[in-house]
């Protein structure tokens, strides 16, 4: 099912889980394209998590995914107010986030906050600068302003407690575990890899039990 | 071929096939002088980007941004001597 909530007077929609389960999970996904990338895993992770009696909402950030405003109009303070109003009328026990979205977590109110294969600012906009090599004048198909670029390039990932950081195998980055799979968001043909969700859904679920007891 | 040399160019031909979506078939068929960027249609700016920022994790090293040109990524050979010479300095 669908929810939609008021944005600047336009509408934002999302998917949504187990809307009655009486634990509820926002998760902020990756940014950009990576966003769309890893669409279908996320959905196969909410699915597994409503089977466990978790409840999760998938929110899209102003100016991407179905949204109706423009990206080219959004400033990244923006995605941080749209997320911590929703967060008010949610009341998750855990903001899980993926990739960039880790960097979209620290102002927002819950018993925990999980992130899976968490990137910086500086990285995801040389990545997008990197896109323009071909002479587009865009960043990964998107319109981008540069105030948007710089703001989210000296984002910084805001230390929150309690905290569990999982990462793949193949990253270098600290974790608190890595799980088997490969980065999906940065395939040209991502699909989708059970048993990634599944090992995702299972960490996720152990982690929102232990902090909806503490 | 040192041993390095020889992991290097293994890791790049599975990072083709895990980002770009080759067959292990192709990827095993490219040889130095196959063309990649401007060649092979999987290869879009796009996926430029993907791949670099992979075989960066993958092999521990930081393309800077002068070091970024077609020429680099012009021929699978341009490549893998560019990325033993990141991993060797």
């Amino acid at each position: 099912m669908s929810l939609s909530y008021s944005w600047r007077g336009g509408e934002e929609l999302w998917p949504r889980y187990g809307a009655n389960l009486p634990i509820q999970t926002i998760i902020i996904q990756p940014l950009f394209e990576e966003a769309n990338r890893c669409r279908r895993l996320l959905v196969s992770v909410m699915r597994g998590l409503a089977a466990n009696g978790i409840g999760s909402v998938l929110p899209d950030l102003p100016g991407t995914g179905e949204s109706r405003t423009e990206i080219s109009e959004v400033a990244f303070s923006d995605w941080q107010e749209a997320l911590s109003a929703f967060v008010e009328t949610v009341e998750p026990v855990i903001i899980a986030s993926l990739r960039g979205g880790a960097l979209l977590d620290g102002g927002l109110a819950a018993k925990g906050y999980w992130r899976f294969a968490p990137e910086t600012g500086t990285r995801i906009v040389r990545d997008l600068r990197r896109t323009q090599l071909g002479g587009s004048a865009l960043y990964a198909g998107h319109a981008i302003s540069d105030a948007f670029l710089a703001a989210l390039e000296s984002a910084p990932t805001v230390p929150r407690a309690p905290l569990r950081t999982l990462r793949l195998e193949s990253d270098a980055g600290e974790a608190n575990a890595k799980i088997a799979g490969s980065p999906l968001w940065r395939r040209a043909e991502p699909g989708d890899d059970p048993e990634l969700a599944a090992a995702l859904v299972a960490d996720l679920t152990e982690w929102v039990k232990q902090c909806a007891a503490s | 071929m040192t041993i390095q040399q020889q992991s290097v160019e293994t890791m790049l031909r599975s990072v083709l096939v895990d980002i770009l979506g080759l067959s292990p078939a192709r990827a095993e068929a490219l040889d130095d002088d196959s063309g990649l960027f401007g060649t092979l249609p999987e290869l879009d700016s796009m996926a430029v980007a993907n791949l670099l920022t992979e075989l960066e994790d993958r092999l521990g090293i930081i393309v800077e941004d002068d070091e970024l040109d077609g020429e680099m990524l012009e021929s699978f050979g341009n490549l893998k001597h560019f990325l033993n010479a990141k991993v060797s300095g």
